[in-house]
């Protein structure tokens, strides 16, 4: 089963995600804070993650890094509003796979993951 | 009678009188000029009962009725019975003596001894004696009077002269004047007494008594005595003349003619002679008053208007103030004050006063009025009486206008206050209550209290706009700070549509999922999902409209500072959650040491609040640059908040281990528009500047910081605690 990491520190993202991609048939974990994620990507080794940029404590940004250091090859998508474009050069030279706006609409989130995941709907 | 008069008798006669006037005059002097001194009071007191006793010698003598002579006779013992205890009175004040017991004793027995003068007891009859014609037969209690008169007489003036031996300086030669010429006094006056004893030692003594008065006159004048020295110049002088214009006749009517009936008249010749010029002043006076009220209540008016209007900054106040210092200076039925209106072009009513009850509406004047051209024509005054007399002329037509305008609203007189070239106010005047007609000192007071008015209303004004573009520049501030909000709003917001985004995204796949395959979930926990997801769509419903609403009572404009009970806690959350929009609170650890039942403060909420983020947003600025800039390691940015109950303040002080203010930047804190923020993104240097406004000039408390460079800030603000019964309940 292909595995999906959410970190958002809102509780009704991961929760409601977490139900809607299970019903995908994907395997959901969720954390909602950066270190909780780190920990969380050693555990569960996910194939995909929807990292939240900005988040109280660690940030979306110092994942990445903390990734990049680590040499992963974990896909991660960034998930965030409108940001400066100097955020936006520093996660795609950190080999983030995108971004994904707020407020998002479900299906082409579905899409994108799917997608990532090799799956087919 | 009739015998013939010794040369003794008539200069004793003629030294009695002397000392009659003497006394008489320097008992008043002392007393008028210095009624509310004990010691004055006294010496008056003395004064009096001594020219008392001496003109009753001079009648006694004078008298050619034995039976008047007697009245006279027991009525000068009267006097000296009262002579000798006022001496004591006298002395007593003057040295401060402590012996109560004696005084009340002494008036008490004064009392009974004056009442037995007026008896036979102490003088039965009056008989031809050696060199007088008349002298008094001592009754059997003669003794008592002696003794009595003798005893306060001389203890008096032993403890006169005790004072004298101990005192040093001014006040020792004040007392030994005083010794000396109540000793000569005394000593003289005593030589009556031989007779009385059947000693053939004719009272010589007595002549000299006259010599005391003299005597303290000269030490008032020396030694400041009884403290009337200003006094004794023009009264001194006027006595002196007037000793010298009466003394002078009388003694020449003695020599040519002796004692007799002639003198009656003279006296009271000598009398009215010395009331006249008092009454004649004292009625030009009055007449004086009376002439020159008017000019004095101008100046009154005059002096008032300046000294108020200079002061008052309101505008509405200061019109109301004009409108009411210009029925002060004459009682008019109506004054009524027009101020030009920049907006609406117009001269509006600012602050009116009436008499009566009878309110003419005229609310007002556009700048092509008749009334205001006309004003511009003639000399920036119209006066009823002047428009009547011109309007009686064919070829004056607008006064006739002008007349009927002025009819229609009962006005009499109007006035125009220029500023800087321009007509601003229109001051308009009813008649006045009296019904007489304004007269040139009127229009000239007038005149000086429109320049002042202008001035006033000017400086008003500027204050005025001082305070409107301080409002301004303060709404600015705080709409700056709101700015730099918009984005943790934004995210805010965002993440709540986001949450719902997911959460109705969810719902409806679910929903079509049971739909096209009924078979896959159970119908209770589809319905479970909806229910659950709806209730979290409220609630970031709920949240988001806190945010909205948070931010919307932030920015609420807050002119009125109206004043409520302010609870610190809530406060501080309220204050929290808008610097949550800007920063990460979770960038630093808060301490919060506040009790729960803190008393509540008097204050504006909004404005609190906006001193209290400007406070948490300034100590995160400072913590954030001291993190970046790696002072130290293991650096851990805490921000702590405490209070104090100080008596009825409430004292709270704020701590941040921020970067602290540089030494030379502490100076130029409140300084608007300084700030060490490189961006002004980041500020613009009004932030301490509103606060410190706010905290003391709206709320009546104090602020000071407190800093040393990497070592961060501490606050002190005191804020006066809510009284009343909201305070004793919660303090209950």
């Amino acid at each position: 089963m292909p595995k999906l990491l959410i970190v958002d520190d809102e509780m009704d993202v991961r929760e409601f995600a977490r139900n809607f991609f299970r019903k995908r048939g994907i395997d959901v974990s969720v954390a909602s804070g950066g270190s909780e994620a780190l920990a969380l990507i050693d555990k569960e080794c996910p194939d995909l993650m929807l990292l939240d940029v900005r988040m109280g404590g660690m940030s979306g940004l110092d994942v990445l890094r903390e990734l990049r250091q680590r040499k992963s090859s974990l896909k991660v998508f960034m998930v965030s509003g409108l940001e400066e474009e100097q955020v936006v050069k520093e996660v795609t030279s950190l080999g983030a796979l995108g971004f994904i706006h707020k407020p998002l609409i479900l299906e082409e989130l579905e899409k994108v993951v799917t997608r990532e995941l090799g799956m087919n709907s | 009678m009739g015998s013939e008069i010794s040369l003794i008798e008539k200069i004793y006669i003629g030294a009695a009188l002397l000392t009659a006037i003497e006394s008489f005059s320097l008992c008043l002097l002392v007393y008028l000029k210095n009624k509310s001194n004990a010691v004055n009071k006294g010496y008056a007191l003395f004064g009096f009962f001594v020219g008392g006793w001496s003109i009753l010698l001079f009648l006694c003598h004078t008298s050619n009725n034995p039976a008047l002579a007697l009245i006279y006779n027991r009525l000068l013992h009267l006097s000296s019975v009262f002579i000798a205890i006022s001496f004591y009175y006298f002395t007593y004040k003057l040295l401060e003596l402590k012996e109560r017991t004696i005084l009340v004793v002494g008036v008490a027995v004064s009392f009974v001894l004056a009442g037995l003068c007026l008896t036979p007891l102490i003088v039965t009859s009056m008989a031809p004696k050696w060199d007088f014609r008349l002298w008094p037969v001592p009754g059997i209690l003669y003794q008592a009077y002696l003794v009595f008169f003798s005893f306060f007489s001389y203890y008096s003036l032993f403890r006169i002269y005790q004072a004298f031996r101990k005192a040093a300086g001014n006040r020792r030669e004040q007392l030994r004047y005083i010794f000396i010429a109540l000793l000569i006094g005394f000593a003289g006056g005593s030589t009556n007494f031989a007779y009385f004893y059947n000693l053939h030692i004719p009272p010589v003594g007595n002549i000299f008594v006259f010599l005391y008065v003299l005597i303290l006159a000269y030490a008032i004048v020396k030694y400041r005595l009884l403290d009337i020295r200003l006094a004794v110049t023009r009264a001194g002088i006027f006595f002196t003349v007037y000793l010298i214009v009466l003394g002078l006749p009388i003694w020449l009517g003695f020599k040519m003619m002796g004692a007799g009936a002639w003198i009656w008249p003279v006296t009271l010749m000598g009398i009215l002679a010395t009331i006249g010029p008092s009454i004649f002043i004292f009625l030009q006076r009055r007449a004086e008053e009376r002439l020159l009220a008017e000019q004095r209540r101008y100046q009154q008016v005059l002096r008032q208007a300046s000294a108020g209007m200079g002061h008052i900054r309101e505008l509405d106040r200061l019109y109301k103030l004009i409108a009411h210092i210009l029925t002060r200076t004459v009682l008019m039925e109506s004054a009524v004050i027009y101020a030009y209106d920049d907006d609406k072009k117009v001269f509006l009513r600012v602050a009116h006063r009436f008499r009566k009850d009878k309110k003419k509406d005229y609310p007002e004047f556009s700048e092509d009025s008749l009334l205001v051209r006309h004003l511009l024509k003639s000399n920036n005054r119209i006066f009823i009486d002047e428009v009547r007399f011109r309007a009686a002329s064919p070829r004056f037509t607008e006064e006739r206008d002008v007349e009927v305008l002025f009819n229609d609203m009962e006005a009499s007189l109007a006035f125009g206050v220029f500023i800087e070239n321009r007509l601003d106010t229109l001051v308009v005047m009813g008649p006045k209550s009296s019904g007489r007609p304004y007269t040139e000192d009127d229009l000239a007071v007038f005149s000086i209290l429109t320049n002042q008015a202008a001035l006033a209303i000017e400086n008003a004004r500027f204050y005025e706009n001082v305070r409107k573009t301080q409002e301004q520049l303060f709404r600015a501030e705080k709409m700056a700070t709101i700015g730099t909000m918009a984005d943790g709003v934004s995210h805010q917001i965002n993440n709540r549509f986001h949450a719902m985004g997911f959460i109705a995204g969810d719902i409806l796949d679910t929903l079509n999922l049971y739909e096209t395959d009924p078979g896959r979930f159970k119908t209770e926990d589809v319905l479970t999902e909806v229910r659950t997801g709806l209730k979290r769509v409220e609630e970031n419903v709920r949240q988001g409209s806190q945010v909205v609403k948070g931010l919307l009572d932030y920015s609420r404009n807050d002119t009125k500072t109206e004043k409520e009970g302010v609870d610190l806690h809530r406060l501080l959350k309220a204050s929290l959650d808008m610097v949550s929009l800007k920063v990460n609170l979770k960038d630093f650890e808060l301490q919060l040491d506040i009790p729960q039942d803190v008393p509540r403060v008097e204050g504006n909420f909004v404005q609190l609040q906006e001193v209290f983020f400007n406070i948490i947003d300034n100590a995160h600025f400072s913590m954030m640059d001291r993190k970046a800039k790696k002072v130290d390691l293991e650096y851990k940015p805490y921000m702590a908040f405490s209070s104090e109950v100080v008596g009825d303040k409430l004292r709270l002080v704020i701590k941040d281990n921020g970067m602290g203010i540089k030494e030379e930047d502490q100076k130029k804190l409140f300084t608007p528009f300084f700030t060490t923020k490189v961006s002004s993104r980041k500020g613009n240097g009004l932030g301490l500047y509103v606060m410190r406004k706010i905290i003391e000039e709206d709320h009546g408390g104090t602020i000071r910081f407190s800093s040393e460079q990497l070592k961060g800030v501490v606050i002190e603000i005191v804020l006066p605690i809510l009284t009343g019964n909201d305070l004793a309940l919660k303090t209950a």
